[in-house]
């Protein structure tokens, strides 16, 4: 694959060490890493796997265990603010930290499965044709795995559904496709004959963090995220009640604050029905302290939701929309570990980490010098 | 204190203060609450469900009232009679049967859905939404009501009482356009376009409920009396005739009033009735009767109806359609051969 490769420079950034500690661990982990050709100094060339590979080797060596496994959904009613870039680069940051990682794209216009380099409408045929790896395709989506979709086949044991974009240590990916829509009306069916469609979700992650379906075991993964459409439907309000966190994305304008609102009613409603509701983080994006309406909404947002509003914001950035255009495929973290939006994503994800209890207070004293 | 005294805390308490009216003189939003405290566990909420589940298969209970949403404004019993009406409501009169079927609807259902009111100092309660439902409820005896108390300024009280009743139960043409001046006048709109935005319903439909206000002031009061009087078709048919007349407003609304007791009038009915006035002057008919004309034993061979100015004679079976045509003809022209009619009258019509 013709993809970004990394020097050991980038690799450092990408981990958060230093750059001898990477050349260290990477040799003490066995890790094949390729060597420049050419007449040149032959500098270590990282593939994206190597970094994963590495991130997990350090977690494994330095013992690394989070004190709680967490569910958590990105997710905001608004559209355009940022939930499916969040959602990616927050996996990977999440799993060059050492963590294990699932995330599930919800959404049918699978923005998040592209942004990870597969092609939801590619046939296979089409991926043949154009010399494109079959894994390429997408054959499953989450409603393979649950018995609402029976009708259509049996349910698909997990390892056939999941993606490993950047190998075994990377994000684990449930891609999703176009057909996934039809899940919505499957639940709306679950929900006239009276069944709770939305307990689908929370059925199915019980189960699978059960570790006793050996063609559902998710025990293995640390932390599993939503994507989810920006949508109040059956589907988003399941993986809300599943989860333990929630983090919404504003865009730091009117609407986007008003929806706060609107998932804070839909929160409400879970606590009130449930007593199970998710905690909310609201993330700032599109950030630019500059300007008097952020200001203005800051000040919206803060009054009324202190506790949930996020120290680290996500700044407006031309390098996420350069990304899709020049890196297709690699979130922006990967594709640019050196840029300010990259910080700042990784700035947003350890006090996410902190938020969610998952490490110990200081997490060097975890031996995890944080990526 | 000048500029450069301020220090610097100084001055970013003044920013912060600045953005916070900044962020007041803009509409306020309303904005939910967050609910606090613990949540269950995934494995406690799927447990707990599994037993409602099988509770509800066995015993079915019902509904507790604890399923109330406590983020909701407060919902509460009040007393009837500490309910007043909003002065902002745009009804002007209640259809009795029509409470009669509502208040058995509350008899049988019980209350649905809570009455709006807002706390007024003194301890009574304005509504905002729900005067049907309390008038139904006292038509019915009950002594109270559920009703959720929302905290509201005259201002937001008087725009969610226009916007509330304008979504329900049918409102007259008249109290429409009330709602919708009222509207303007407040400043809630500025355009009749915008009124229809906050209205959700077309311009058109703004305009024409306003247009009764360009009726007489008299037309106004009667309309304030009876709302469902004039709809903005028959003010249409009205305007029509007072610029006809100009000089006869005062016959023409003494007509209006026939609406009164006959208002299911349709316009044309209604136009021929403010017409009236003005032809009988000119030709004074009586009741038409119809008359029939015998042959010489006595049957009857024609009948004729005048209809203020046409004539309908029917033919009756066995005489002959075409020779009655002639002959009539032929008496009309001997009759209009006596006649010299000014220049550019209304010609006499035939018809038969």
């Amino acid at each position: 694959m013709g993809r970004k490769t990394f020097k050991v420079q980038g690799v450092a950034k990408l981990l958060g060490i230093s750059v001898d500690s990477v050349r260290r661990d990477a040799d003490e982990a066995g890790l094949q890493i390729e060597r420049q050709g050419g007449s040149g100094p032959k500098t270590r060339i990282f593939t994206v796997e190597n970094v994963f590979d590495l991130a997990a080797h350090r977690a494994r060596k330095y013992g690394l265990t989070p004190k709680n496994k967490r569910i958590l959904t990105v997710y905001a009613p608004k559209g355009g603010v940022g939930k499916t870039t969040i959602s990616s680069n927050i996996a990977c940051i999440l799993a060059l930290m050492g963590l294990r990682v699932l995330v599930i794209d919800l959404d049918f216009q699978a923005n998040l499965t592209i942004s990870f380099g597969y092609d939801p409408e590619l046939t296979s045929e089409e991926a043949a044709a154009a010399g494109l790896a079959q894994s390429t395709c997408v054959e499953y989506h989450l409603g393979h795995l649950l018995p609402q979709w029976q009708q259509n086949g049996a349910v698909q044991p997990l390892s056939t559904v999941i993606k490993k974009p950047f190998g075994e240590n990377g994000p684990h990916l449930v891609p999703s496709e176009v057909t996934l829509d039809r899940l919505e009306a499957l639940f709306t069916v679950d929900a006239i004959m009276g069944k709770k469609p939305e307990l689908a979700i929370a059925r199915w992650l019980d189960e699978g963090l059960s570790g006793q379906n050996p063609n559902l075991d998710l025990s293995q993964y640390d932390i599993v995220m939503f994507d989810a459409p920006p949508a109040k439907n059956q589907t988003t309000r399941g993986a809300l009640l599943a989860s333990d966190f929630a983090i919404a994305p504003v865009s730091m304008e009117r609407y986007s604050t008003k929806s706060v609102s609107y998932l804070a009613d839909v929160i409400g409603e879970m606590k009130n029905t449930y007593s199970k509701f998710p905690q909310l983080s609201v993330l700032g994006n599109f950030f630019d302290a500059k300007r008097v309406r952020v200001a203005a909404q800051v000040i919206a947002l803060t009054s009324k939701y202190p506790e949930a509003w996020m120290d680290n914001q996500i700044s407006t950035s031309e390098e996420f929309k350069k990304v899709l255009d020049e890196d297709d495929g690699l979130p922006l973290v990967l594709a640019r570990p050196t840029s300010t939006p990259a910080d700042e994503l990784r700035a947003a994800t350890r006090e996410l980490v902190d938020r969610m209890g998952m490490l110990g207070s200081s997490p060097q004293k975890d031996g995890l010098r944080a990526a | 204190m000048t500029k450069h005294q301020q220090s610097e805390a100084d001055f970013n308490a003044s920013l912060a203060e600045r953005l916070r009216t900044s962020t007041r003189t803009a509409a306020p939003m309303h904005m939910n609450d967050l609910p606090s405290g613990p949540s269950k566990s995934l494995t406690d909420l799927l447990n707990d469900n599994q037993v409602r589940e099988r509770q509800s298969v066995q015993d079915d209970p019902a509904r507790p009232a604890s399923y109330e949403t406590p983020d909701l404004p407060a919902t509460r019993r009040i007393p009837l009679h500490l309910i007043v009406d909003s002065p902002y409501q745009p009804r002007k009169k209640y259809d009795e049967s029509e409470l009669q079927l509502l208040g058995e609807t509350l008899k049988g259902r019980g209350q649905d859905e809570p009455v709006t009111v807002r706390l007024l100092d003194g301890g009574r309660f304005e509504l905002i939404a729900g005067h049907r439902r309390v008038r139904a409820a006292r038509l019915i005896g009950w002594s109270e009501l559920d009703a959720r108390v929302v905290s509201m300024s005259d201002r937001e009280a008087c725009l969610a009482t226009l916007v509330h009743n304008e979504s329900n139960v049918k409102l007259s043409d008249y109290e429409r356009g009330l709602a919708y001046q009222t509207a303007l006048a407040e400043g809630y709109a500025a355009t009749q376009s915008a009124v229809a935005t906050l209205f959700g319903c077309t311009q058109a439909r703004v305009s024409q409920c306003l247009s009764l206000f360009d009726l007489p002031p008299a037309l106004v009061e009667l309309m304030a009396k009876y709302p469902e009087l004039i709809t903005y078709r028959k003010g249409r048919v009205i305007k029509e005739v007072l610029a006809r007349y100009p000089d006869s407003e005062e016959i023409i609304i003494r007509s209006v009033e026939a609406l009164i007791d006959r208002p299911q009038m349709d316009q044309s009915e209604l136009r021929a009735v403010l017409l009236k006035p003005f032809e009988a002057k000119r030709v004074r008919t009586k009741a038409p009767v119809p008359r029939t004309i015998s042959d010489r034993n006595g049957e009857s061979a024609f009948r004729v109806q005048v209809k203020s100015r046409d004539i309908l004679i029917q033919v009756e079976d066995g005489v002959d359609v075409e020779l009655t045509l002639q002959r009539a003809m032929a008496a009309l022209r001997d009759f209009a051969g006596t006649l010299e009619l000014p220049r550019k009258q209304k010609t006499v019509k035939t018809a038969g």
